[in-house]
């Protein structure tokens, strides 16, 4: 084993140490092993009606904005060929029950909203190492990071495995709601590795007023990113500042990524809602 | 599950939760995820006993990774910040090894699940790769390529590159 090996089996050792022991395991796993039993029963039963209670409640904003009417067609499609090449896995809400709605333990691959074709793409910002892009059925969403060449990545390796994709419920930073229209802005963010340059970087994501045409990010207060709504969606990215880094306006970083809020305003400049993302 | 199974079943948990709880906090970084992926690995195998309880410990153990693969992609799995800069300054070390051990650290667990499961398998589990392959059930060439790749962003995600001549 090498240096570099030693010292990665050395800090996982470090953090196995950190775990502490769990009350009532087995009782937890019984119970949740029960209730899996209940919903995959209940699934296979009504795995229509259930679905078709999401796409009314959950997430009709992605079908009832027509955000493709603010992507180019063309472009739009190239996203949606290369993020969703084949059906996505979607990964289950870490809480089965979210709001009162339930979600089966293994999601039905063919029900309705759950294929590549189901999904839309709902906003998409370019900057210079590719694009960043979220697409939206009526139950879930992906978020996807394509290179300068159109092929999706993680950080800066190209993305091989299956596409996956997310119940509309876990989206947007720490608010677990079923309906996401109910809330006035929210917004899920990601770090990666720049794609171009291997740097490291911040994606966000969010839904914000259907009225807003803009959304502007601000670290330190100052405005580092400013980006266009589409349907009430809109994709960023900004560079990671550390010491050292450039900011717009001048001056550098101080220190470890500071906290960013987002604003969203509508085509009279109104502030229609904020908020704060720490990091 | 009948009496005796549960019986069988309580005594695996109460044996293995500790490993079990060690695996998943490398998996996830903290103790709440880790409790909820282990709860959700042995929910898996309690469902499915009577076909594992002659190895459940592998059962669980494939649960778990497969598990965390997928649970990754939720946002909220994605909220890690590296940062070039130490919340503090480390103790002093001529060797500026706890400054790497800190990078280190703070890269693992900015890395994506796929990659920190495979890493996780080969250091700290110390599996070979055929075993790697077994449990992420892909072939051993795409084993030895995720680790390749997951060394890479590692090295990409800390800000004092290890030396080559250390690797």
């Amino acid at each position: 084993m090498n240096h570099e090996e030693l010292l990665i089996t050395e800090t996982m050792n470090t953090l196995a140490a950190r775990s502490e022991p769990a009350a009532d395991l087995t009782e937890r796993a019984l119970r949740t092993a029960r209730r899996r039993r209940r919903q995959g029963k209940a699934a296979l039963l009504a795995t229509a009606a259930v679905t078709a209670t999401a796409m009314t409640v959950a997430v009709p904003l992605a079908l009832r904005h027509a955000p493709a009417q603010r992507v180019r067609p063309t472009a739009q499609l190239d996203v949606h060929k290369s993020c969703m090449p084949r059906d996505p896995e979607f990964s289950v809400p870490s809480a089965s029950m979210v709001s009162g709605k339930t979600y089966p333990a293994e999601p039905p691959s063919r029900a309705p909203g759950h294929a590549a074709t189901d999904f839309r793409v709902l906003a998409t910002t370019t900057y210079s190492g590719g694009t960043v892009a979220l697409l939206g059925s009526s139950v879930g969403y992906q978020f996807c990071v394509l290179n300068t060449a159109g092929i999706p990545v993680y950080g800066s390796s190209p993305r091989t495995d299956t596409p996956y994709a997310m119940y509309w419920t876990e989206i947007l930073g720490t608010s677990k709601v079923h309906d996401i229209s109910k809330l006035p802005i929210s917004v899920l963010t990601g770090l990666n590795a720049d794609p171009r340059s291997g740097a490291g970087g911040n994606f966000a994501a969010g839904h914000v007023p259907a009225s807003a045409v803009r959304v502007t990010a601000l670290q330190r207060g100052r405005v580092v990113g400013e980006f266009r709504v589409t349907g009430g969606y809109f994709t960023s990215w900004l560079p990671l500042v550390t010491a050292g880094t450039p900011l717009p306006g001048g001056g550098t970083g101080l220190g470890p990524e500071p906290q960013t809020t987002f604003r969203a305003y509508d085509a009279a400049g109104h502030l229609l809602a904020k908020i704060h993302d720490s990091p | 599950m009948d009496g005796e199974e549960l019986r069988q079943f309580t005594e695996f948990v109460n044996g293995q939760q500790a490993r079990l709880l060690r695996l998943a906090w490398v998996l996830t970084g903290e103790q709440g995820a880790a409790e909820d992926l282990v709860q959700s690995a042995l929910a898996r195998t309690a469902a499915r006993w009577r076909r594992v309880r002659d190895s459940p410990e592998a059962y669980v153990r494939t649960a778990m990774y497969h598990e965390q693969v997928s649970r990754w992609r939720s946002p909220r799995h994605r909220r890690e910040t590296v940062s070039a800069d130490l919340p503090e300054p480390a103790a002093y070390d001529d060797t500026g090894h706890a400054d790497l051990r800190v990078s280190m650290e703070r890269a693992l667990l900015a890395l994506p699940a796929r990659s920190r499961a495979v890493l996780v398998l080969r250091y700290y589990e110390d599996l070979p790769e055929a075993e790697v392959a077994k449990i992420l059930d892909c072939p051993v060439g795409t084993v030895r390529s995720r680790t390749a790749r997951a060394l890479a962003r590692l090295r990409a995600l800390i800000p004092n590159p290890i030396p080559e001549e250390s690797r």
